[in-house]
């Protein structure tokens, strides 16, 4: 009787498990971007940059910050073309998706706050913006985009596009201590 | 006679030879000049422009990778030549930090060659917090 009880156990055990498999892997694969999404948001993720650069350009006075704005317009194009020229290479179709939109939304809120300043007060946004905008992007890259690229050229320009990042990020530090 | 024809044809053969081989060693002369083929940076073999002086080298390179120099800190005999090889994502420059000299813009692929007779502290202006020492013993 003892026996029959620890088998149906057992049983009820392993299905609990076998039925609980799928689900969890279906999860992660949830999470997961794919190449195509991938591609979306780093080109979104730099012509953000960009746009904002192009508006210090516009509204700064200051040569160190608009020095720093005409790097990112430099530096972020050649990633974008770079990206581009690989997604065409591999026929894949940049694919919009949640986290392309959230920063794409994030952006807005981002560029009506600076273009609403000015003067002295529009560059220290701007410098502080970049430090947390490189923060949130190289966080991104390094634990979320570089991980989820399938295809190894993808996989690689990403890589190479992090220590980029990690530069920006402290040039952008260097411009917002000094406009202290 | 037959004996010494065959001998000189022999030394000519193994002079010529000799010289074949001579050619293919590599000349520091041999780097392409500064902007002039921006593929060829790309085809520069490390082992023939070792980064590391070697006897009787008097030309360094300077890789510009993953956003720094590397060596970030170099030391040259005075009249020494260094080559800056941008191998990078983006474009860099090497400026002395007291601007007393600049090459410009150095776009990824291409070069720049100066000749040291004195210490240098340089950066990268565009990516200024890329820095690089050049040591003149």
């Amino acid at each position: 009787m003892k026996k029959k009880m620890l088998f149906r156990s057992c049983i009820l055990i392993i299905a609990m498990v076998v039925a609980f498999l799928p689900a969890t892997s279906q999860k992660k694969k949830a999470s997961k971007l794919s190449d195509a999404e991938i591609a979306s948001v780093a080109v979104a993720a730099n012509q953000i940059d960009i746009q904002a650069a192009q508006l210090a350009q516009q509204k700064s006075k200051n040569a160190e910050v608009l020095n720093f704005a005409k790097t990112m317009i430099a530096d972020h194009q050649s990633v974008i073309d770079k990206a581009s020229a690989l997604v065409t290479k591999l026929g894949v179709t940049p694919k919009d998706n949640a986290v392309t939109r959230h920063l794409q939304a994030n952006a807005k809120k981002t560029m009506a706050r600076l273009e609403a300043k000015s003067g002295p007060a529009f560059d220290k946004a701007y410098a502080q913006n970049e430090v947390t905008y490189h923060k949130a992007v190289i966080a991104a890259v390094d634990k979320t985009l570089i991980p989820d690229a399938q295809n190894a050229e993808l996989k690689s320009l990403l890589q190479s596009v992090s220590p980029v990042l990690h530069t920006h990020l402290e040039h952008a530090e260097m411009v917002a201590k000094n406009l202290k | 006679m037959k004996t010494l024809k065959a001998g000189s044809v022999w030394l000519l053969a193994c002079l010529a030879f000799i010289a074949s081989c001579n050619d293919h060693k590599p000349k520091p002369d041999n780097l392409p000049h500064v902007n002039e083929n921006p593929q060829a940076a790309n085809s520069i073999d490390s082992s023939a422009a070792p980064a590391v002086p070697q006897p009787g080298d008097h030309r360094f390179i300077v890789e510009i990778n993953k956003m720094k120099f590397v060596p970030d800190q170099l030391t040259v005999h005075k009249g020494d030549t260094v080559v800056w090889i941008n191998n990078d994502l983006t474009n860099h420059c090497v400026t002395d930090t007291g601007k007393a000299w600049t090459s410009s813009t150095i776009v990824p692929g291409r070069f720049w060659t100066k000749v040291f007779t004195k210490n240098a502290d340089y950066f990268c202006a565009i990516h200024v917090v890329m820095k690089g020492k050049i040591q003149v013993e």
